[in-house]
């Protein structure tokens, strides 16, 4: 294995294990409301970081590859671009959605919403874009076009996408501990497992034992929460981290179906600097998660610092009311006109 | 038909444009959250600790935004210049790389910094996170310089082999972090984004400070203190290192400094051209004052400028828009002169009216009563300093965008320096086309967008109520 490669698939693991989590948000947001606090709780201190994850594997990418993106920049110009206008899309409403006002015309869940239908729209164009990009499906020989009508005539490409949803939508049940009709999650994630898989191996990526025991592992976590209740998210995050590392492990080194990723590598002297920058930087970067997650499990310290104040005597002020969602903006507007507010 | 070349670099001109605004704010907002929130913990200010969160809610409504803008900018360059970007990924990608932790560390802290912010014990550690989002947001910019740099003085390959074979070879991936104008330009983009964001702030509390009273007007006053000092600060470094930036031009991008100044001559006692058109290349309407470009050069107003700081060096067909880029170089330097001389008054002023010093002064007969003019009462009380400010402001900006055009108008027809054009460079796949379009409509409703989304936000607290006054 090449190192150098083996990093790039690493990052890429990484991004898609986030971009996966996050379509499970957005699919939960979709399918049940309530499910809006438990979501922001995850989500609104790590959208950045998500983003920010897919920045490093396009430029970890074009440190290794370069030369490959001019065929890729003619082939998927249009699916980039729109992934691009989505994530403008994604990232405005998702602030708009925690910073709006009370009194607002636009309800926190309707801009919630709508950053959900651009988060998951993201993920659809990048499988595709990463399904096209593995087994060359919809790319015609030359590599210079690709055709989504290509794309979707092959059946088991739409098997894959659907299959990944699927599991997805299974998967996001234990990870937000959504209750409504929970019984869903075992049979969305089996059903789509079995279309994944399937679809896998008729469109020629390996499939091997090492791909059944995380199906498997999978499988039982859906079953578990059905059954117990009981879930936990960091056992999701890896078994969905291993998936997408097992699919680039088990495909090694494979572009556009039969090339190989060995003859665009980029000269040793960049390769060898971008290594010492990746080590370097995945240190710092490594340091800083842990500590975000030292952070995301501390109970708030309830500091009142007003006490301390020589300029005032008045109650600490709060950076935001990020965690108080209300089922509706209007609504609240109308306890407040009533001023219920203060039975609160 | 639409000629690609120039919608490319239309298109990606208009992204950085609308970047550049994003990343002023980015920049400057962590560095003045950083510095209230200091002075909260040194003085037990709550009016410090209110501004600090309120522009720290400000800062992660830009950062969403100017993220989303940025991944648009860097998709934009790989997908619209694959060509420059295939050369730049085997010699100088080390700094856009870089710039990835960089961006992880001001996405990472900032995350920690506001959704965390109850649950430090210690108020130094939280503050700590401040300064390194101030450190990663200023990085980002140093390392995106360095790539800029290497656009207009390449080095760390073989460039005549390449221009002979196309064919990359004797790389050195380092030297990309230090080009010959590579500290100069970091110094002068640094100090002009910090200067931009922060005169754009000073714009708005001096707005404030006409609108308000009592409690609030003093939390505007001391938002401002702060705003300014770092416009002060920031004006004069730029001036100086762009001083130095010319110096730099006229040794590595002679034919680029040539027509900034739109010059024809070489030789002793060369004349400043000020203003002007090129038609028909002969210069018309420039005012010409002689032998100021010699003095500037070389502080000799008998310096001998060199026949390769002339443009008539050069073919014409390697020429930038002569006009256009002298035109706006003029007025980069008149305002930023401009500026400076304004916040220096405005700086004495400021130092006049500081607790002690006017008093001093006024025991004399004379001076007292000069001073006691209103021109000279404290600049943050004064309606008509104040209205200067906004402006200031509002001139900030332009001046921030009139520099960039200068530095990649002037670059042309160059995307790398006498190594690649921009023609050979652009993706001419007629796909860019329709979501280009999309892009700039949406870019169009994105910035007057966000900035009515802050002010809304902001607007919308009861900042009385947060200071402890009356709601």
């Amino acid at each position: 294995m090449n190192t150098y490669i083996t990093m790039n698939y690493v990052i890429l693991a990484v991004l898609f294990t986030f971009l996966i989590t996050e379509a499970m948000s957005s699919l939960s947001i979709m399918y049940d409301r309530k499910s809006l606090p438990s979501v922001k709780k995850y989500f609104d201190p790590v959208w950045g970081v998500i983003g920010t994850f897919a920045v490093f594997f396009v430029v970890n990418t074009e440190v290794l590859y370069p030369s490959v993106f001019p065929s890729i920049d003619s082939m998927y110009v249009f699916p980039i671009l729109l992934a691009t206008f989505l994530f403008i899309a994604r990232n405005v409403f998702l602030v708009f959605s925690e910073y709006v006002w009370k009194d607002s015309k636009i309800s926190q869940l309707l801009l919630a919403r709508t950053y959900s239908i651009a988060s998951f729209a993201i993920l659809l164009v990048l499988i595709i874009i990463f399904l096209s990009l593995i087994t060359g499906l919809g790319t015609n020989s030359a590599l210079t076009s690709f055709s989504i009508s290509a794309f979707v005539s092959n059946y088991y490409s739409l098997g894959f996408i659907v299959g990944l949803l699927l599991i997805v939508f299974g998967l996001a049940f234990p990870f937000f501990r959504l209750e409504k009709f929970k019984g869903l999650s075992p049979l969305m994630t089996v059903i789509g497992l079995a279309l994944f898989i399937i679809s896998m191996s008729a469109l020629g990526m390996i499939v091997n034992y090492v791909t059944y025991i995380i199906a498997v592992a999978i499988a039982f976590t859906s079953l578990l929460y059905f059954l117990t209740g009981k879930s936990r998210r960091e056992p999701i995050f890896v078994l969905i981290f291993l998936s997408v590392l097992s699919i680039n492990i088990l495909n090694y080194g494979r572009i556009f179906g039969t090339r190989s990723l060995y003859s665009f590598l980029n000269n040793s002297a960049v390769s060898s600097a971008s290594l010492a920058v990746t080590i370097v930087g995945g240190l710092l970067l490594t340091a800083m998660l842990i500590f975000f997650l030292y952070m995301y499990k501390r109970p708030d310290a309830g500091m009142d610092y007003s006490n301390r104040y020589t300029d005032s005597s008045f109650e600490e002020t709060k950076i935001a009311n990020l965690y108080i969602m209300p089922n509706s903006n209007k609504e609240n507007g109308k306890e407040h006109k009533k001023g219920k507010n203060k039975q609160r | 038909m639409v000629n690609l070349v120039i919608f490319d670099a239309g298109l990606m001109g208009y992204s950085l444009a609308v970047h550049i605004l994003l990343v002023t704010m980015g920049m400057t907002l962590p560095i003045i959250m950083s510095i209230a929130e200091y002075f909260s913990i040194k003085y037990q200010s709550k009016m410090y600790d209110v501004m600090a969160k309120r522009l720290a809610n400000a800062l992660i409504i830009f950062f969403a935004v100017g993220t989303a803008s940025g991944v648009v900018v860097a998709i934009e360059l790989f997908v619209l210049w694959p060509k420059f970007i295939a050369v730049l990924g085997q010699v100088g990608i080390l700094p856009l790389y870089m710039e990835v932790f960089a961006f992880f560390t001001e996405a990472v802290l900032l995350g920690i910094y506001i959704y965390f912010w109850n649950r430090f014990r210690n108020r130094i550690r939280h503050w700590i996170l401040s300064v390194f989002i101030s450190i990663g947001a200023v990085m980002s910019g140093v390392f995106i310089t360095m790539i800029n740099a290497f656009m207009n003085t390449p080095n760390g390959f073989n460039i005549q082999y390449y221009l002979s074979t196309g064919k990359i070879i004797g790389v050195n991936p380092l030297a990309v972090l230090n080009t010959p104008t590579t500290w100069i330009e970091i110094g002068h983009v640094v100090g002009s984004t910090i200067f931009a964001g922060s005169a754009f702030l000073l714009a708005y509390f001096a707005y404030k400070l006409l609108k308000t009273e009592g409690i609030q007007r003093e939390f505007y006053k001391k938002s401002a203190k702060i705003a300014a000092v770092i416009v002060i600060i920031s004006i004069v470094l730029t001036v100086i290192i762009g001083i130095q930036s010319i110096t730099s031009l006229m040794v590595y991008q002679p034919e680029k400094f040539a027509a900034l100044e739109m010059n024809f001559v070489s030789g002793p006692h060369v004349p400043e051209v000020i203003g002007g058109l090129l038609i028909n290349n002969k210069t018309i309407d420039a005012i010409n004052i002689p032998g100021l470009m010699s003095f500037l050069a070389t502080y000799n107003f008998n310096g001998v400028i060199a026949a390769n700081d002339s443009l008539a060096a050069y073919s014409p067909t390697t020429w930038p828009p002569v006009s256009v880029v002298h035109n706006t170089f003029d007025v980069m330097v008149g305002t930023g002169i401009l500026i400076a001389f304004i916040m220096v008054i405005f700086l004495m002023l400021w130092i006049i009216n500081t607790r002690g010093i006017k008093q001093r002064l006024s025991s004399n007969v004379t001076i007292g009563k000069i001073l006691s003019k209103k021109i000279f009462s404290d600049p943050f009380d004064n309606p008509l300093v104040l209205k200067i400010l906004i402006a200031v402001g509002a001139l900030s900006a332009f001046l921030l965008e009139d520099g960039w055009v200068t530095d990649e108008v002037g670059r042309q027809p160059w995307i790398i320096y006498n190594v690649m054009t921009v023609s050979a460079a652009a993706n001419t796949s007629p796909t860019v086309v329709p979501i280009g379009i999309a892009m700039i409509l949406f870019y169009i409703a994105v910035i007057p967008l966000t900035i009515f989304f802050v002010m809304k936000v902001l607007g919308k607290r009861d900042l009385n109520k947060e200071l402890g006054g009356n709601a």
